[in-house]
C-alpha cells in the first residue's frame, strides 16, 4: 500500500510554521550529539545508542502521549504517579512473590494498559463535562493515583516477576541484542500516533480545540467527546509506557516516577509543541524527548553528580524554548 | 490659506513579512489638528502601517520624521512617550480591572510609602472622564462597560498620556449610530485642541462627515493623498479597488420556495422572549435592531450554544432538537458566527484545516482522511470566494481580516448546509470584500438556500433582504417587506415603536 510513505512527504506541513520549528530542533539535537560525542568516546558506539534508545522508549511514549494533550491545550500532571500506580498494578498480576498473584504475563500488560485508561477516562470526563481546568483535575489524580500505589503495594517495591514478563522490556528480536522489543513498541506508538495526528478526524479535531475551542464548537465539533477520546488514548499509552518500565527494571516501586510528567512535558515542549495549543508534531515530540534522554546519558557518562544533573537539564528546557521563541519570532 | 504644520512623515516605508509584500514604499503626512483618513481594502496595509508607526513592526525600509527629526521607534511605550497613541481593533483592556485602573495602567500614581495611590487616581480619572464629557464612573469593572464605551475610555486614555497623535483603527465598527455621533464629536473636539488624528475606517459618511484628509492604500502600495475636499464618493471607492463597484448590493431575484425552517416561541429568560418566524427556500431573512436587541442570542439559541427556556424548531415541517452546534450542522443548518476571532477562525491552523472543519468526514475514506480530496475541496472554495493566500497550509494568523471572514464562510459552504445563518456576515471588512459576499449571498438564496442575516448596517438588511424582522429588547416588533422598508419604519421598530404608533 505505502500510503505511510505518501503520509510523510506530502502532509508534511499542518501548519507552516511546524517545518521550521522542526528544523530547529534537529540542529540543536546534532549540535549536542556532536559535543558529547567528543567529550566521551564511548558515547557514539552502538551499545550506548541502543542503551539510550532503551532509556528514552518508556519516558518517550510518555511524550507522545502528553504532547498530543498539550495540543489540545491541556495536561495531564498526573503520569509519573500513574508510571508507579499501572507498574504496581501490572507487577501484582505477574509476581511470583507473597503479593503477587502470579498469572500469565499477558494478564499483567493488559491490566497495566487498563489502570491507564481508566484513569485517562476519569480525568478526560472531569476535564470535558465538569469543565474543570486539566491542570488542578490532573493534580488531583496525580495525588490519588499516588496513594493507590502505595496503597496497593503496601508501601513496598513489587519485584518477583517472570521471565516471560521481563521479556519484552530486556530482551531483544535478534539474538545479538541488537533491536529491542522496547525501541520497537515506542517506534510503533509513534508510527500510530503521528497517523492519528495526520489521518485521522481525532487528530485533526485535536489541533483544532487546541487552537480555538470556541471556534472548534462552532464548527460542528463535538469537543467533549473529542478530549474524552484523547484522555483515552494518552491513558492508554501511560499504561503501556509503564508496564514497560516494569517489565525493563524487573520491578515496580510505589515512588517511582516521580518527576517524570515534568520531564515529559518538557520533551513535548522542547520539540515544538506550543504550550497554548494547536501546534506540535509527533515527530518533533520524539526529538524532545531524545533530546532529554541524550541530556541524560552524556551527563551520567561524564560522570555528573545527579544533583547537578537536575540543574542541567531545567536549564536546558529554558534555553530551549527561549531559542525557539528567538528564531520563531513570536516572543 | 496656509497649510498646518507638518507634524509626522512617513516615508517610504517598506515591509515584508515571510514573502507577503505589506508594504511597497507607502507615505504618509499627517498635519497638527487634522483628522486624517486612511483608507483602502483589507488587505491593502492601513493596519500593518500603523503598527510601524506604533513600533510594533520595524520595517525593512523608510524613515519616520517626527517634529522634524527622523525618529525610530522600537515599542508602544517609546511611541506613547513621544506623544503617539494607538486605540487598537481589538483594544487591550484588562477587562477585570476598573476604568481608573486601566487609564492608569503602568503608571499608577504612588504614595509616598510606594503603594497605589487610589485616592489620586480617582480624583484624575474623575476630572478626565468629565473633562471628555464622558458619563462613566471610573470605579466601574470595564468588563460592565458597552464596547462603545470601553472604546471611549480608551480615548481618554489615550488623551491622558497628552497623546499628540491618536490612532483610531476602525473605531465605529461595533457602534451603533448614535454612539458613533458622539465618537465623532469627540474626535472633532480633539481636533479643535490641534491634535492629530489617524482614522482609519471603510464607512463613506465618516470619511467625508469628520475627516480633513484621507491618504488610500491598495495592494500595500499608496495610491493618493488629498483633502476630503477634493474628493467625491465614487472617485475614492475606485482608488480603493482599481474599479466601479456598481452595486454594492447585487440583490438578484432568487425563486422563492416552501417553508424550510421554522422557529415557533423562542424564550430565554432575560435575553428573548416569544420569538416565531419561518424561513422558506431561496429567501434571505434580515434580523434588525440594536445592539443589545437579542438577535446573536436568538441563532445561538437556535444552533443549540445556548439552551432554550421554551419553543420549538422546526427544518422541513419536523421538530429538531439542537444540544450543540454540531447537532445543526448535521441537519443542515450552520452560521457564520458574529465575532470571527472568538470562534469563526482557528488561527493557527492553516487555512485548509479551517475550510475542512465542519465536513472533514467529506475527506474521510475506508477511515483516514485522504490528501487529495482535503485539496479538491480546499482549493475549490480558494477559488470559488477568492481567498487571498499564499497557499491552503498559509496559517490563517496571516491572513487580513476580510480573507479570514471568507475563510470562515468557505467552511460553512463546505458543510453544504440547507439553512445559512449570517451573524454580521461583513462587520470590519472592506468595500470590496463586502461586495464579494453580498453577491455569494445573492447566489446562494438563487440557489436554493434559505438564508437568515443579522446585521446592524441598515443599508445592508434593506439591500439583501426579501423580509426584515425587527427587534427591541428581546421582542419581534416588526415584520417588513423588502418593498416596504424603509430605514425610517425600521428604526422606529428597533427602538421599541410597535405596530400601531411606526408611521
Amino acid at each position: 500500500m505505502g500510503f505511510m510513505s505518501t503520509a510523510r512527504t506530502k502532509a508534511r506541513s499542518f501548519g507552516a510554521t511546524h517545518s521550521l520549528n522542526n528544523y530547529g530542533i534537529l540542529i540543536g539535537f546534532i549540535l549536542i550529539v556532536i559535543f558529547m560525542s567528543f567529550a566521551t568516546p564511548y558515547f557514539l558506539t552502538y551499545g550506548n545508542i541502543i542503551t539510550i534508545l532503551r532509556q528514552v522508549a518508556c519516558i518517550g511514549i510518555a511524550t507522545v502521549a502528553v504532547g498530543v494533550l498539550i495540543i489540545m491545550n491541556c495536561i495531564d500532571l498526573s503520569i509519573g504517579s500513574l508510571f508507579a500506580l499501572c507498574g504496581i498494578m501490572a507487577g501484582l498480576m505477574v509476581s511470583t512473590g507473597k503479593e503477587g498473584l502470579g498469572l500469565p504475563a499477558p494478564v499483567g500488560i493488559v491490566v497495566g494498559i487498563l489502570t491507564g485508561v481508566l484513569f485517562g477516562l476519569f480525568n478526560g470526563v472531569t476535564v470535558a463535562k465538569g469543565k474543570i481546568p486539566a491542570f488542578i483535575v490532573t493534580m488531583g489524580t496525580m495525588s490519588i493515583a499516588r496513594g493507590l500505589a502505595l496503597i496497593f503495594a503496601h508501601g513496598m517495591p513489587v519485584g518477583s516477576f517472570p521471565d516471560s514478563y521481563n521479556f519484552l522490556g530486556t530482551a531483544s528480536i535478534d539474538s545479538g541484542n541488537l533491536i529491542p522489543w522496547s525501541v520497537l513498541i515506542f517506534l510503533a506508538v509513534v508510527v500510530l500516533m503521528n497517523f492519528v495526528m495526520r489521518k485521522r478526524p481525532l487528530g485533526r479535531y485535536i489541533y483544532a480545540v487546541g487552537s480555538n475551542e470556541d471556534a472548534a464548537i462552532a464548527a460542528g465539533i463535538n469537543t467533549k467527546k473529542i478530549k474524552i477520546r484523547a484522555y483515552l488514548v494518552e491513558g492508554g499509552l501511560i499504561g503501556l509506557g509503564a508496564t514497560l518500565l516494569s517489565m525493563r527494571l524487573k520491578s515496580a516501586a510505589p515512588a517511582l516516577g516521580a518527576g517524570y510528567e515534568l520531564d515529559a512535558i518538557a520533551g513535548a515542549i522542547i520539540g515544538g509543541v506550543s504550550f497554548t495549543g494547536g501546534i506540535g508534531t509527533v515527530w518533533g515530540m520524539v526529538l524532545g524527548a531524545m533530546i532529554i534522554g541524550v541530556i541524560n546519558n552524556g551527563m551520567d557518562l561524564l560522570g555528573v553528580e545527579a544533583f547537578y544533573k537536575q540543574v542541567v537539564k531545567g536549564s536546558i528546557i529554558i534555553i530551549a524554548v527561549l531559542l525557539d521563541r528567538r528564531r520563531a519570532g513570536r516572543g | 490659506m496656509t497649510e498646518p504644520e507638518i507634524v509626522l512623515e512617513m516615508k517610504h516605508i517598506d515591509m515584508r513579512f515571510q514573502g507577503v509584500h505589506a508594504l511597497d514604499d507607502v507615505s504618509l503626512t499627517l498635519r497638527r489638528g487634522e483628522v486624517h483618513a486612511v483608507v483602502g481594502e483589507n488587505g491593502a496595509g492601513k493596519s500593518t502601517l500603523m503598527k510601524v508607526l506604533v513600533g510594533l513592526y520595524s520595517p525593512n525600509g523608510g524613515e519616520i520624521v517626527f517634529d522634524g527629526k527622523p525618529a525610530r521607534f522600537r515599542s508602544v511605550s517609546d511611541t506613547q512617550a513621544a506623544g503617539i497613541c494607538m486605540i487598537f481593533q481589538e483594544f487591550n483592556q484588562v477587562k477585570h480591572m476598573t476604568v481608573m485602573e486601566n487609564i492608569f495602567l503602568g503608571r499608577e500614581p504612588k504614595t509616598r510609602t510606594g503603594s497605589i495611590d487610589y485616592r489620586k487616581m480617582l480624583r484624575d480619572s474623575e476630572a478626565l472622564l468629565t473633562g471628555m464629557g464622558l458619563d462613566v464612573s471610573p470605579r466601574i469593572f470595564v468588563r460592565d462597560l458597552t464596547v462603545a464605551k470601553q472604546q471611549l475610555v480608551e480615548i481618554v486614555k489615550a488623551v491622558s498620556y497628552n497623546a499628540r497623535i491618536i490612532i483610531m483603527d476602525e473605531p465605529t465598527s461595533a457602534l451603533s449610530d448614535t454612539e458613533i455621533a458622539k465618537l465623532l464629536d469627540t474626535v472633532s473636539a480633539l481636533r479643535a485642541e490641534g491634535k492629530s488624528i489617524v482614522f482609519i475606517s471603510h464607512k463613506m459618511e465618516e470619511i467625508f462627515g469628520v475627516c480633513d484628509r484621507v491618504t488610500v492604500l491598495r495592494d500595500g502600495k499608496f495610491v493618493a493623498s488629498d483633502l476630503v475636499s477634493n474628493m467625491d464618493e465614487g472617485g475614492l471607492i475606485r482608488m480603493m479597488v482599481d474599479r466601479d463597484i456598481s452595486a454594492m448590493f447585487p440583490k438578484q431575484e432568487a425563486k422563492i420556495g416552501e417553508v424550510v425552517f421554522e422557529v415557533k416561541g423562542l424564550s430565554r429568560k432575560g435575553e428573548f422572549e416569544g420569538i416565531s418566524f419561518a424561513l422558506k427556500r431561496g429567501e434571505i431573512l434580515g434580523l434588525a435592531g440594536l445592539m443589545g436587541a437579542g438577535r446573536t442570542e436568538i441563532v445561538e439559541a437556535i444552533m443549540g450554544t445556548r439552551r432554550l427556556d421554551a419553543g420549538e424548531i422546526f427544518l422541513y415541517g419536523k421538530r429538531i432538537v439542537n444540544k450543540m452546534p454540531g447537532d445543526a450542522i448535521g441537519k443542515g443548518i450552520i452560521m457564520v458566527p458574529e465575532d470571527r476571532k472568538r470562534n469563526g477562525v482557528a488561527l493557527k491552523l492553516s487555512v485548509r484545516d479551517n475550510i475542512l472543519m465542519s465536513a472533514l468526514r467529506k475527506c474521510v475514506r475506508n477511515g483516514f482522511i485522504r490528501r487529495k480530496l482535503e485539496k479538491k475541496y480546499s482549493t475549490e472554495y480558494i477559488d470559488k470566494l477568492e481567498i487571498k493566500t499564499a497557499s491552503d497550509s498559509q496559517v490563517c494568523a496571516n491572513l487580513s481580516g476580510g480573507n479570514q471572514q471568507k475563510v470562515v464562510i468557505a467552511r460553512v459552504l463546505n458543510a453544504d448546509p440547507d439553512v445559512i445563518i449570517l451573524d454580521e456576515p461583513t462587520r470590519g471588512i472592506d468595500v470590496k470584500t463586502k461586495a464579494d459576499i453580498h453577491n455569494l449571498m445573492s447566489q446562494l438564496a438563487v440557489q436554493g438556500k434559505a438564508i437568515l442575516m443579522i446585521s446592524s448596517e441598515l443599508a445592508e438588511v434593506q439591500g439583501m433582504s426579501d423580509r426584515i424582522i425587527v427587534l427591541h429588547e428581546g421582542r419581534i416588533t416588526g415584520t417588513l417587506d423588502r418593498g416596504e422598508a424603509d430605514s425610517n419604519r425600521i428604526m422606529q421598530y428597533a427602538v421599541g415603536k410597535t405596530e400601531g404608533e411606526v408611521v
